[in-house]
């Protein structure tokens, strides 16, 4: 008796143990860091990376396809200080953008995959010289402006499709402008 | 000295069984929640069918959709043999891609690799291991399947194909949805 208890509840904590890692692991294993824009983590969708089924998982999981195989999806949290993204402050965002066919900047929530608000390529300005500047506020700003519809944390989603393979590309930096 | 084994014995049986979990998880949860947030996604359309999918569901549904997209969609079953998609496409930046019911991209297809607005895609699902031994491979195939257009094979009999077409301006939507609906998904008669 004393025994097939321990067992069931060796074998239940091992079922628990086994879903957080793998639920966990969904929401991190399938990133890998940019070199040269060090907040910002890209998934892993190359068919040879190793790591392929947890990035997979990261989309499917919350019921979404995965990005086309020629889009590149990059994500952070934080701003350029390394303190998180919250709603209820504003940032701009800049970058001197690299050739695509087409790209998306997008807010999310926390942990979130589904924009809430976002801006495209087709409908942003972007300066002579190929600088976006985009602002991200409850209040209106001129120029490029998003506002995030939800409160508390966010993400940001920066979605590149089929950039010009022979350069490096270049991601927005995030300036905190006020709370 | 006994307890002590006693203790180990138990923790490595937890370590096995949540490596065990977590490998189980990982390779079959995903797809079965995708599975389930498809049909939510797709009900009310048959298979073999062609639609486009309203604004709201085709963010849910796709992950680098926007609302300022056009996404059409055919839910395919290739149960009863192969399915035909013909796509009527905008003369823009677009892509087709093929997903299995599990999630997994098959297919990958845009406008520039495509050179051309109209075009036809045969899906069917990729022969087995035993069917190929038999000699049931694609040579034989070949008088079956009219290579009109382009041919995609898939693992699992049902999936999805999703055309997105990003819209840089509100107006052009009904123009663009217009075109997009003259595409249409059935089974090759």
């Amino acid at each position: 008796m004393g025994r097939s208890l321990v067992l069931s509840a060796t074998v239940l904590i091992g079922i628990l143990l086994g879903i957080i890692t793998a639920i966990n692991a969904f929401g991190s294993v399938g990133l890998k860091a940019v070199s040269g824009s060090p907040h910002w983590s890209e998934w892993r969708l190359e068919q040879s990376d190793s790591m392929l089924i947890y990035a997979l998982g990261h989309f499917l999981s919350a019921g979404q396809l995965p990005p086309p195989k020629s889009a590149r999806f990059f994500e952070r949290n934080v701003d350029d200080e390394g303190n998180g993204l919250r709603a209820d402050c504003a940032y701009v965002l800049q970058v001197k953008l690299t050739p695509s066919r087409w790209w998306t900047l997008s807010v999310a929530n926390a942990g979130g995959l589904s924009p809430h608000t976002e801006i495209t390529a087709g409908e942003a300005f972007v300066g002579s010289d190929g600088i976006l500047k985009v602002t991200i506020s409850a209040r209106p700003s001129p120029g490029n402006w998003i506002v995030p519809s939800v409160g508390g944390s966010m993400n940001l989603h920066f979605i590149v499709n089929e950039p010009t393979a022979s350069e490096v590309l270049m991601l927005p930096t995030v300036t905190k402008n006020g709370c | 000295m006994g307890a002590k084994l006693g203790r180990s014995f138990w923790i490595v049986i937890a370590v096995l069984v949540a490596l065990a979990t977590h490998v189980s998880y990982v390779l079959f949860a995903p797809g079965f929640w995708f599975a389930r947030q498809l049909n939510t996604a797709t009900d009310g359309h048959a298979y073999n069918s062609f639609f486009i999918a309203d604004v709201a569901k085709q963010t849910q549904l796709l992950s680098s959709a926007t609302s300022k997209s056009v996404v059409g969609v055919c839910k395919f079953n290739l149960d009863k043999g192969v399915v035909e998609l013909n796509a009527k496409l905008p003369r823009s930046f677009w892509t087709l891609s093929i997903y299995s019911q599990s999630g997994r991209q098959v297919y990958a297809l845009n406008d520039v690799q495509a050179g051309t607005s109209e075009f036809k895609i045969e899906l069917s699902k990729t022969k087995t291991f035993f069917q190929q031994l038999m000699g049931n491979g694609r040579a034989e195939d070949a008088p079956q399947i009219e290579n009109l257009g382009w041919h995609a094979e898939t693992p699992e009999s049902r999936g999805i194909a999703v055309i997105w077409i990003p819209i840089s301006d509100e107006l052009m939507r009904p123009q663009i949805e217009a075109i997009v609906a003259g595409s249409n998904c059935k089974l090759q008669g």
